[in-house]
């Protein structure tokens, strides 16, 4: 019975290892998808000139990875919001859970003050700081994500086996 | 001729107020209980009192609808101001920034927003505005019937119209009577013996189509083609060229390039129906834009409009020139 219970502990902490390892892979892949996404917003803001509710349905729609983020935005706009507020709260409940750092959902959330309130070439400035941030995130977890993704199903492995061992 | 004689269409009622954000459309909502279907002109201004504006007055906006004391009015703050923005452009300053460019915004329903604030230039040009502190609200009213009363004098004996040139002074009516004209030429009126005809609109600002998206929101009738949004003298062109109109229309002649380009839909045999600031012929006559066209005798009929007993008074109906 106790050995069950050991091999449970110790399977218990590799898949907490193994979903701290997973975490960090989907932070790199939302930072990429976020930063694919701003590129589409730009485009339809600054080339397209399309009104803001239909740019973030079309980003929705064409980024399965983090569409429901401007999904839900433009849903919000259409119910009758105002984009800073419908942004703010889409943000809030989109990132919830997610493997993003608070880093890494600020200069999105600053996006809500700016966007939609100047003319194009504005708009691409703010966009670009945007994506500059992103993109550092993303290239900061990208260069961290072998090392912390071995680390973290090592930890899981090894505090499992250490515990088992303790209360054995 | 006042606007009390004349019937608003059943769509004027609600849309202003349904554009407002919610802020706005609770502390309206009052007032539209009172005055709402005769409403104008709505300024909010950042920091000063909001006003309202009719055909038989100014009032201040008071929490329970509109008031006369200074004491009583809502003052507008920033926050009222950013959300009436994002309101105005849909969140999308970038997508409506030409039109910014030129001071006003047109709205779903064809009203417009006129705006001041802080401009931002580029070599001496307008290219927006950094901020935006004021809006003044015009909103568009279909007077059906508006033009009845001038027909007669209007209408040709073999069913056309004469070249009309309607003045008055800003908030005179001009834009609501041409946008009647406009539906007259274009259904007909048997009543007066005008036939129908094909019309051409330069709607430049977009008061006359009151289009949103290219798309009039106006009854403007079956054979009005509409260019918005268009400097006139490409719009007048670009109509007379393209689209075979009887009529072209278009609203305040001002600027040199304007009156060329009418003068060259009149050579090219077309009738037309314009207006202009001005409250007096005297005026007109003096305005170095204006003088080619009564010289050149483009017109044979010009209409003065007042505000003498309420918007589109009809003063006056001259005839011009000579009548072909």
């Amino acid at each position: 019975m106790k050995l069950v219970g050991a091999l449970l502990l110790v399977a218990a902490a590799c898949a907490i290892g193994h979903l701290q390892a997973a975490r960090r892979e989907q932070r790199v892949r939302l930072l990429a998808g976020l930063i694919g996404a701003m590129d589409l917003l730009e485009s339809h803001i600054v080339y397209g000139r399309t009104l803001l509710a239909e740019a973030l349905w079309r980003v929705g729609e064409q980024r399965a990875d983090v569409g429901s983020l401007f999904l839900e935005a433009a849903r919000l706009m259409e119910g009758g919001l105002a984009f800073s507020k419908a942004w703010r709260k889409a943000l809030s409940a989109w990132s919830w859970g997610t493997a993003l750092t608070a880093g890494d959902v600020r200069p999105l959330r600053d996006l809500g003050d700016v966007l939609g309130r100047s003319p194009a070439d504005d708009q691409a400035r703010h966009l670009r700081w945007v994506k500059s941030q992103l993109h550092a995130g993303w290239h900061d977890a990208r260069e961290k994500l072998p090392e912390l993704t071995r680390l973290y199903r090592a930890l899981g492995v090894c505090g499992g086996l250490i515990l088992a061992l303790l209360l054995y | 001729m006042a606007n009390a004689e004349l019937l608003p269409t059943p769509k004027q009622p609600t849309s202003w107020l349904t554009l407002l954000p919610p802020r706005l459309r609770r502390l309206l909502s009052p007032v539209w209980q009172s005055v709402g279907g005769s409403v104008e002109e709505i300024r909010i201004v950042q920091g000063q009192p909001i006003i309202v504006r009719t055909a038989t007055g100014e009032w201040f906006v008071a929490p329970w609808g509109v008031a006369d004391d200074l004491a009583a009015a809502v003052t507008a703050d920033e926050s009222m101001i950013h959300e009436l923005l994002d309101a105005a452009t849909r969140s999308s300053v970038y997508a409506v920034q030409d039109a910014m460019r030129a001071g006003y915004l047109t709205l779903p329903g064809g009203h417009r927003v006129g705006l001041a604030g802080e401009a931002q230039t580029q070599e001496g040009d307008v290219v927006g505005f950094r901020h935006v502190t004021g809006f003044n609200i015009r909103i568009n009213r279909e007077v059906r019937g508006a033009c009845r009363p001038l027909l007669k004098a209007l209408v040709r004996p073999d069913g056309g119209i004469w070249s009309t040139l309607v003045i008055s002074p800003p908030g005179g009516g001009k834009t609501t009577l041409l946008r009647d004209l406009i539906r007259a030429l274009s259904y007909g009126e048997p009543e007066f013996g005008l036939k129908p005809h094909r019309v051409g609109v330069a709607d430049e600002r977009g008061e006359l189509a009151g289009g949103y998206r290219g798309l009039p929101q106006n009854d403007l009738g079956p054979r009005a083609d509409v260019i918005d949004q268009c400097p006139k003298r490409h719009a007048l062109a670009m109509l007379v060229r393209a689209m075979g109109p009887e009529v072209v229309v278009t609203d305040e002649i001002g600027h040199p390039l304007d009156a060329a380009a009418v003068l060259d839909a009149v050579a090219a045999g077309v009738a037309l129906v314009c207006s202009a600031h001005g409250s007096s012929l005297a005026d007109l006559k003096k305005r170095p834009t204006l003088r080619p066209l009564l010289e050149q005798e483009a017109f044979q009929r010009v209409v003065v409009l007042s505000r003498r007993r309420g918007p589109g008074t009809i003063e006056r109906v001259v005839s011009w020139g000579p009548e072909p």
